[in-house]
């Protein structure tokens, strides 16, 4: 117990003193950042995709909107810190729209939730084809907003191990594993459902205001693109849904090989990631916690966050 | 004038429905998979676009009509169908998301395989009849799409005789309706279900081809075309073909009466709007049947 904690915090010291070991530089900077927010979206999406079970294909239209939000209430002159937490409650506000979906079952949510996020994204294009400039804000730069970046990240963080150690987590497992008996047995599987769906937005929202105030440009184009889904999902299945840890192993190992593949051969590095996607998943299926700690090493379940 | 009612009955319509056969022969593959293996194939895009990109080459490389070469274009598909069940597909069906990353990376690798082979410029075949139309009454049909509409749907019923008659077909169905019941009947599962695969990236392929003839093409177009068949798809529920020819033409009239009334950039929106109103309305599909619950 007293072994995690220490690492726990040694992790997140290490993330925070990121900017100062890098010394300034931009480049190490960027790509701390992207892991940041990469890592919150996977451990947002964990809530409803792994402890819920429910395959949410339309992840990105939180981002998205979390994202447009702040262009909007920073254009229209609002501080960027307010302007994030109203993407937070504007993507909160999305995961209740998207509420009716979540009666759908398996693979019906997933294209319902999938179509929902593309006509979110086609709408906003239709009305700003060229995206938003945001004005960055005094005294609050590239390395500020990393800050809040690893404070989100944190804050995630802490809310899956609340959920790992509470009620909630054993009403989502049980309502993944059947939800007719979870209903049979008082888990009401509506409720608990959008619970986490709104969860997982308001995570999603803040980052997506984070990310677009880094970018200082909104294009729809880009943060409704379904990468936003795809890659937190990837993050998330090839660690070990469920879990605290998974996730962000997941992430550790998917931005570690991409950026690895861009930086070595640029040219095929999409299609080598692809053979290495389909070859992890093809010998480990229920992800990387799954098949090696458990089964390989022989660590108690128990003992896994 | 515009209103006219033989511009909104008549023209529109006509392209809608033509379109929408379309539409119904690319949703089929992948309807196909997604009941018989349980696997909702992201990669269906780029099988489409496969063909379309195989169709092009093989008419312009052996200077034949483009119909005969999708003609040619469906055994390279059923190659490289089996290769790709082969080494990624096979053993995976077991859990739902393995085999949705798993095609997703192969939407990857197709995509990029693609990209570096014939570069992202767009194309398009030109037929002798590309610009041909025949004129019935007030409406003007171009023979092009006609064609390939004829062939949709002509393909679309050789695949229902094949589907009601043969006992592949039927052994086909048995497993999308009861997987467990029909391998303890004798039906060899992963057979059929390597065949269904197949099958499907074939049916993708030819798609393609006709496609190409219709619009201009790239390697990243795939996942429109997989967006369309979720759509058809969620309209018709799985594995009945003249559902899937009605959700394919109801897409195509939607899209085609959206983008008229609401402007073309909202051609997607009615589409998608139509999904979820009609997933939320009828969440086994519009032509579904109810299924027993299991517990």
């Amino acid at each position: 117990m007293r072994a995690r904690i220490i690492l726990a915090t040694a992790s997140a010291l290490l993330l925070l003193a990121i900017p100062t070991l890098a010394a300034g530089n931009n480049f190490i900077i960027t790509l701390a950042f992207l892991f940041t927010i990469y890592t919150t979206l996977a451990l947002a999406w964990n809530i409803v995709g792994g402890f819920a079970g429910q395959l949410n294909l339309g992840h990105a239209a939180f981002f998205g909107v979390g994202a447009y939000t702040l262009a909007l209430s920073t254009g229209a002159g609002a501080h960027p810190y307010l302007g994030v937490a109203a993407g937070g409650v504007s993507a909160v506000g999305l995961a209740l729209l998207m509420s009716p979906l979540i009666r759908l079952r398996g693979d019906y949510f997933a294209i319902g939730t999938l179509s929902l996020a593309e006509a979110i994204k086609v709408a906003v294009l239709n009305i700003h084809a060229y995206g938003i400039r945001v004005t960055p804000y005094e005294g609050l730069g590239r390395v500020e907003n990393y800050y809040l970046a690893v404070v989100l990240l944190i804050a995630v963080s802490l809310t899956t191990y609340m959920i790992l150690r509470s009620r909630l987590k054993l009403a989502l497992v049980s309502i993944r594993e059947n939800e007719i008996l979870a209903n049979a047995s008082g888990v009401n599987p509506l409720k608990y459902k959008i619970l986490a769906l709104a969860l997982s937005g308001v995570f999603t929202g803040l980052a997506g205001g984070i990310y677009g105030y880094n970018l200082l440009y909104v294009p729809a184009e880009h943060v409704y693109s379904i990468e936003w889904t795809i890659i937190p999902l990837f993050m998330v299945l090839i660690g070990g849904r469920g879990t605290l840890t998974g996730p962000l192993i997941g992430s550790i190992i998917y931005l570690g090989v991409y950026y690895l593949l861009q930086f070595t051969i640029t040219e095929i590095s999409l299609l080598t990631f692809g053979l290495v996607v389909v070859l992890i998943i093809k010998f480990m299926p229920q992800g990387l916690i799954e098949t090696l700690f458990i089964r390989t090493l022989g660590v108690k379940r128990s003992n896994i966050l | 004038m515009l209103l006219a009612p033989e511009i909104l009955f008549g023209q529109l319509l006509v392209g809608a429905i033509l379109l929408g056969g379309i539409y119904s022969l690319v949703t089929m593959g992948l309807a196909l998979i997604f009941g018989v293996m349980r696997i909702l194939n992201i990669a269906h895009g780029e099988f489409v676009i496969f063909g379309a990109y195989t169709t092009y080459w093989i008419s312009s490389l052996l200077r034949l009509d483009p119909l005969l070469a999708i003609l040619l274009t469906i055994p390279v598909s059923a190659i490289l169908g089996f290769a790709v069940n082969t080494f990624l597909i096979r053993g995976l069906s077991k859990s739902f998301d393995a085999p949705i990353v798993s095609s997703f990376g192969l939407l990857l690798i197709m995509q990029a395989s693609m990209l570096i082979a014939w570069t992202g410029d767009p194309r398009s075949i030109v037929t002798p009849f590309t610009a041909e139309s025949v004129i019935v009454g007030p409406v003007v049909v171009p023979i092009i799409r006609l064609l390939a509409f004829t062939v949709s749907i002509i393909a679309l019923i050789l695949l229902h005789i094949i589907l009601t008659r043969t006992y592949t077909g039927r052994a086909i169905r048995a497993i999308s309706q009861d997987y467990e019941s029909a391998a303890t009947l004798g039906i060899p599962v992963q057979r059929m279900q390597t065949f269904t695969f197949i099958l499907s990236t074939c049916l993708a392929g030819a798609s393609g081809g006709l496609i190409a003839m219709l619009f201009s093409f790239q390697p990243t177009f795939g996942p429109e075309f997989l967006l369309k068949s979720f759509v058809v798809l969620a309209l018709s529920g799985v594995g009945n073909i003249p559902a899937v020819i009605a959700g394919g033409l109801i897409l195509g009239i939607g899209e085609s009466y959206g983008s008229f009334f609401l402007g073309s950039g909202l051609r997607n929106v009615v589409a998608y709007a139509m999904l979820i109103l009609l997933l939320l309305a009828r969440p086994t599909g519009l032509f579904g049947r109810r299924r027993v619950r299991e517990v």
